[in-house]
């Protein structure tokens, strides 16, 4: 039973972040971390593995430009056996659409029996590509889970809902979406760095998927970005020091009287 | 394959099948961008007859309804196929989905059956030169971005749009004609629901919450989250946390605010003992006001606040807490 966990690098949460006249992000650029989601859908891979409920490969499966394979890497180091990064210059402004069909068929080409992703990715941050994915291949997808397992030849998990949580589930393949989960993600161990040094990744270009560059990147997209600005941080940042609680106390509840917050 | 002008608005409801506030917002929003087209409102909801005819009142001129239970057991496939075959019968210009966990998957799934664009995270949607304008926060709210459909007018296009992007506005003098829907035959699973668990003490609604106190490191042990608590319920307010205080376990990850947990927007936001990391910063800066509690004079925190208090948290809140009891005659 093979896993393969979606993942993508994205701009380092810290990086100072601007978007090329062409409303797209000049991702080769930028310091890139794995989309800290990713990360949780790379450990629970591994647990669902050491479970012993689901024996066989993980395999990280990425579209971006090359510079994404510091980032595999890391994920290979977790523990992850083998990598495929999608790569190519047509991709570049991808849209929704044309990045789930670029990893449906990627997908195709990659047997698997799960297909794991983070919920949601800190560029974009749609949360949107793996309903796309599951629909164009066909399959069920349960999304946004706190917590997952393997059963059988049943994926099963729990999702948060309006009242406490449901539990979700669905016959093998399938998709699935996790969230922070009440686990850490594990940090690549010395041996694991030197082994994931070692370990496959291959590249595959628009042309191995059967896809045309023309559907793609910014080409196909139907959605633009015509702009974009920093917000400007408007607050006044009045800053009172505590001496007397009663007192400061005082200060606090005037402040929010006159916002009318009282 | 030409849209007409009209905007359409999903509405979820909540387990007592009322509309939830979200989805009376989109309708609102749905009948002032309609009427800029010079097109009609139109709301699809989930839930009874009675929800349609409480949206009807925000004045969409059709009020579709679904209210088979084949869309609670599997939430995501019948839900999907309902909204996707309206949208094939009449071609809206636009359709405004609720940006929540559920509204995301009934998106995806709509773009990858008719292959439609989607706008996420929409925080404005306005009209310039006949097209839709739209603003969404990205990288973490690093940068707003205005973008828009390139197909506009000749597909479909949908938008993920939070809450607070449109304004709830009741209709006076229109009535909706609301007509029930059925879910078409043949749908295959989505995401089916084995178990519905009622959580202890509920679950926060942090999305719709007008006032958040936020608990972080600082409270120092589980027993004294009591304190965000009690500030939170004179405000009527929902409590948060950072990720350190969840990963302690003094609090669910429900509760969770910034990169990994939830992105909040209230009215009013209070910090107590929360150092203002970027992870944390990114799923509140866009809160109305932020007050923020915190010994160290060099926490971040201080740098996109309105009013920052550099004190001992346990001797503020207490005061504060009492002070506002004054206030509000309760003490």
């Amino acid at each position: 039973m093979n896993i393969v966990v979606c993942m993508k690098a994205v701009p380092d949460t810290t990086a100072d972040k601007q978007l090329a006249a062409d409303g797209t992000l000049d991702r080769a650029s930028l310091p890139v971390i794995i989309n800290p989601w990713d990360e949780y859908a790379i450990e629970e891979a591994l647990r669902i593995r050491e479970s012993g409920a689901a024996p066989g490969e993980i395999i990280l499966l990425c579209m971006g430009p090359d510079s994404s394979t510091e980032t595999i890497r890391k994920g290979l180091a977790m523990g992850a056996d083998r990598a495929v990064l999608v790569t190519d210059p047509a991709l570049h402004g991808s849209d929704y659409l044309a990045t789930a069909r670029v990893l449906a068929e990627a997908l195709r080409k990659t047997p698997f029996d799960l297909a794991l992703f983070g919920s949601q990715s800190t560029d974009a941050g749609g949360g949107v590509i793996y309903n796309i994915v599951a629909e164009l291949l066909g399959l069920p997808a349960i999304t946004w889970l706190n917590e997952i397992e393997v059963v059988g030849d049943k994926v099963r998990g729990k999702r948060g809902s309006d009242t406490g949580y449901d539990v979700v589930e669905a016959p093998l393949p399938a998709i699935a979406s996790v969230t922070q989960t009440a686990n850490e993600p594990r940090y690549p161990s010395l041996p694991g760095i030197m082994k994931a040094k070692k370990k496959e990744i291959v590249t595959m270009a628009l042309a191995d998927l059967g896809i045309n560059a023309n559907e793609v990147g910014l080409a196909g997209a139907a959605t633009v970005v015509e702009g974009s600005q920093r917000p400007q941080s408007a607050r006044a940042r009045q800053i009172i020091k505590a001496e007397d609680p009663a007192a400061t106390a005082l200060a606090i509840a005037d402040f929010l009287e006159s916002k009318k917050l009282i | 394959m030409a849209t007409n002008n009209d905007v359409w608005a999903v509405v979820e409801t909540d387990t007592h099948g009322k509309p939830k506030k979200l989805g009376l917002e989109l309708a609102s929003l749905a009948v002032q961008t309609a009427a800029q087209y010079g097109g009609q409102a139109a709301a699809i909801v989930f839930g009874p007859r009675e929800a349609a005819e409480t949206v009807g009142q925000y004045g969409p001129s059709t009020v579709y309804y679904c209210d088979d239970p084949a869309y609670k057991t599997d939430i995501v496939g019948p839900a999907s196929a309902v909204i996707a075959s309206l949208i094939v019968q009449h071609s809206p210009r636009l359709v405004l989905l609720p940006s929540t966990s559920l509204g995301k998957d009934w998106a995806g799934r709509l773009c990858g059956k008719l292959g439609l664009g989607i706008e996420a995270d929409v925080i404005e949607l306005s009209m310039e030169g006949g097209k839709a304008k739209i603003i969404s926060p990205a990288f973490n709210g690093a940068l707003r971005v205005t973008s828009g459909f390139t197909r506009e007018g000749e597909q479909t296009g949908l938008l993920l749009v939070r809450p607070g992007a449109g304004t709830v506005r009741r209709a006076e003098g229109t009535s909706a004609n609301v007509q029930q829907v059925s879910v078409p035959a043949g749908v295959k699973p989505g995401q089916t629901v084995v178990e519905s668990v009622a959580a202890q003490g509920g679950v926060p609604d942090l999305a719709g919450a007008q006032v958040i106190v936020a608990g972080g490191r600082g409270l120092g042990s589980a027993d004294k989250f009591s304190l965000a608590t009690d500030l939170a319920n004179l405000f009527g307010g929902a409590v948060g946390a950072t990720r350190a205080v969840v990963d302690n376990g003094w609090i669910p990850y429900a509760y969770q605010v910034g990169q990994t947990g939830k992105t909040v927007r209230p009215k009013l936001y209070i910090a107590i003992g929360i150092s203002g990391e970027i992870q944390h910063k990114v799923g509140m800066q866009t809160s109305g006001t932020i007050v923020a509690i915190n010994k160290d004079p060099n926490a971040p925190i201080f740098q996109f606040c309105d009013l920052g208090v550099v004190g001992d948290l346990h001797q503020v809140v207490p005061a504060l807490i009492e002070e506002i009891k004054k206030r509000k005659g309760l003490a």
